[in-house]
């Protein structure tokens, strides 16, 4: 059963199911037709459709095929998981404390990851992370007029 | 005529023409450095264009678009590793010229090569564009839905992988264009009562979450890459002289051609261009024998025609509103964003701008060919550029970038959202050009075919009668399909074989 699941095929399970909620959810909108033209859920159908077909034919085509060779490694997963994890932080740490504080400290994180633990120029580091948050930051706040997120922590203060 | 010089004029007021040459060596640098590209260079340019001028911010992208297709030969030539696709084929003669000691020539190869490909086939797309966007004046929405539906059928024929994921790709952009205000009725569909989807979804954040989040993570989970040691030799001097440029004018002219024709058809991109080239050339050759080896005629074939891309992909981007590649893709997302409407009226309604497209490019390969011929010294230096800091830079531009598609953090969310959704899309093998493709041509496919049977009082059929519109559905039928075809007859010759040897 484990060899039967492969990839391609629950992936296609996946986007059957994605189609088959495009179905369902598409019952609910309003079909109001304008001069023989064949509704707002005709296109979305087509796509649901078209999802359904195509999934199937690649689960026994593909699926026949796929070697299932592991997508990343077990290291690779862990890596892929701390970088998401760090842009993550970095989100919320936009949206509690504003830009320029959390680009100054998330920026030196995601560095510090990226590079993994190999000797680094400090001075080309330090002058990466205040260089490229301050130039954003003061670049598009005070040259081209483009607001920033202020930070809820840093707004209910300030009120 | 007037309008181009005009269009000219404002290429050269000095904000135009500073931030173009920025954007020049930004994208050669980009280009130049293996995995990144001129593509995630646009993507992160798009938002930051919104607070700019629309010409300021073509100026810009197609100064990007030019260096980086200019600048991908650079590690090519001298590390053998392909800046990017385009220049997979210039690995096969460049390489061994700088192994041969030729590094300087073959440098100089690449870059007047890069740059005769640029000048002419924007030349020709200047003079082509108009005559085709007259053409198009005459035709309807059965023609532009059949013309939409070859662009998406083509990309997805010619995806990498299996033809069923490039449809499951397709299907998914084409459900994802759908989310948010029907068009016609103006029914939402799709929103789950989320205000923010109402517009529909930002491309700007899809572009960046699908292209900038997803590069960042992938390659890190994947492993850092490391760059060779450069064994750049002598780099001074042109090392080129008229007579060699001379004795590969067949090759340069039979490559301009080539690599104009591929880039106007959706879907075949530069990569593609350079390799039916250099096999043209080859073929065309005295000496095949000598392909590979560092043959000079290898490396102009590759160089001129994926430039030549760049003229043949703008014809029907500017004339059609069709993209030519992955980059047009973006140059049509940046036009819609600046409210111009990109289609058969978009020259006729704005003449001066749709010059100023082929005059940003004519200008930045002025800039380019001169930037590289000054600097080709330091190419070497460009290869060493730190992978960790460049990564945490594109991060933090994203992370501006979709904020400012809304002024809110819900669209970061989102574009973190689609990097998650592009590494499982490339997790389940199913490749992205044709989710894109057709999340961009798709509000075009469906306005078109739904005003085409109102028109029509509901006749499917004329989209087979009128002989234009059926011609390009037919042809769009045919890519679909050709990959099924190969496959069978392909399958058909191996079962014959060992039946025939018995």
């Amino acid at each position: 059963l484990k060899a039967f699941f492969n990839r391609t095929r629950i992936s296609s399970l996946i986007c059957i199911a994605l189609a088959l909620f495009i179905f369902w959810d598409g019952t609910h909108i309003s079909r109001t037709l304008v001069n023989n033209e064949p509704g707002p859920t005709f296109f979305p159908y087509v796509a649901a459709g078209g999802l359904i077909i195509f999934s199937v034919l690649s689960a026994i085509f593909d699926g026949k095929k796929d070697n299932d060779e592991p997508y990343l490694s077990k290291e690779g997963k862990k890596r892929l998981a701390i970088i998401l994890v760090e842009i993550v932080a970095f989100i919320l740490g936009m949206t509690l404390f504003g830009f320029l504080p959390t680009a100054l400290v998330m920026l030196a994180v995601i560095i510090m990851t990226l590079n993994d633990g190999k000797k680094m120029h400090m001075v080309a580091y330090v002058a990466v992370v205040v260089g490229v948050s301050c130039a954003v930051y003061f670049g598009f706040k005070y040259g081209l007029g483009v607001p920033f997120p202020k930070g809820i922590i840093w707004e209910s203060l300030m009120s | 005529m007037e309008s181009y010089i005009d269009a000219l004029m404002i290429c050269l007021q000095p904000q135009n023409f500073f931030m173009m040459y920025a954007m020049v060596v930004l994208g050669c640098l980009l280009g130049a450095i293996p995995g990144l590209s001129g593509g995630i260079g646009i993507s992160l340019l798009l938002p930051l264009t919104f607070a700019m001028s629309k010409e300021m911010s073509f100026c810009m992208m197609l100064g990007m678009y030019v260096g980086s297709c200019s600048g991908s030969f650079i590690a090519a030539v001298l590390i053998g590793i392909p800046g990017s696709s385009a220049s997979i084929a210039t690995v096969f003669d460049g390489y061994p010229m700088t192994q041969k000691g030729l590094a300087s020539k073959a440098l100089s190869i690449g870059i007047l090569g890069s740059s005769i490909g640029t000048f002419v086939s924007v030349i020709v797309a200047t003079l082509l564009s108009g005559v085709l966007a007259d053409f198009a004046l005459t035709l309807g929405p059965w023609e532009y839905f059949s013309l939409c539906f070859m662009a998406v059928s083509m990309i997805v024929g010619l995806s990498s992988g299996s033809i069923f994921r490039s449809m499951m790709g397709a299907c998914i952009g084409l459900f994802l264009v759908t989310i948010g205000t029907d068009p016609i009725t103006n029914v939402t569909r799709y929103t789950f009562g989320d205000y923010h989807l109402i517009a529909g979804i930002p491309i700007v954040v899809l572009m960046l979450g699908n292209y900038a989040i997803k590069l960042v993570a992938v390659n890190y989970a994947k492993g850092q890459q490391s760059m060779p040691e450069v064994d750049s030799g002598s780099l001074k001097g042109l090392g080129l002289t008229w007579a060699d440029i001379k004795s590969n004018l067949k090759t340069i002219v039979t490559s301009l051609v080539t690599g104009s024709f591929v880039g106007f058809l959706p879907g075949l991109g530069t990569g593609m261009a350079a390799m039916v080239s250099y096999g043209q050339a080859k073929r065309q050759s005295k000496t095949p024998e000598k392909f590979g080896t560092g043959c000079e005629e290898g490396l102009w074939a590759s160089e001129v025609a994926n430039n030549a891309c760049i003229g043949g992909a703008i014809i029907p981007m500017v004339a059609l509103g069709i993209p030519g590649d992955g980059i047009t893709m973006m140059l049509l997302t940046a036009l819609q964003i600046h409210g111009l409407q990109p289609g058969p009226m978009f020259m006729s309604q704005n003449p001066l701008f749709s010059n100023l497209i082929f005059a940003a490019l004519f200008c930045s390969a002025v800039m380019i060919v001169v930037t590289e011929l000054l600097t080709k010294r330091w190419f070497p230096y460009i290869l060493k550029a730190p992978y960790h800091l460049l990564y945490g830079t594109i991060l933090v531009i994203c992370m501006v970038g979709a904020f400012t598609n809304s002024n809110t953090m819900y669209t970061v969310w989102m574009m973190f959202g689609f990097g998650i959704f592009a590494v499982l899309l490339d997790y389940a093998k199913i490749p992205l050009q044709p989710m894109l493709m057709t999340f961009i041509l798709g509000r075009n496919l469906e306005n078109y075919f739904r005003r085409a049977l109102s028109y029509g009082a509901g006749d499917g059929t004329l989209f087979f009668t009128r002989p234009i519109s059926c011609i390009l559905l037919l042809v769009g039928i045919f890519s679909l399909l050709s990959p099924m075809i190969k496959s069978l007859i392909k399958k058909y010759k191996t079962s014959k074989t060992p039946a025939d040897a018995t």
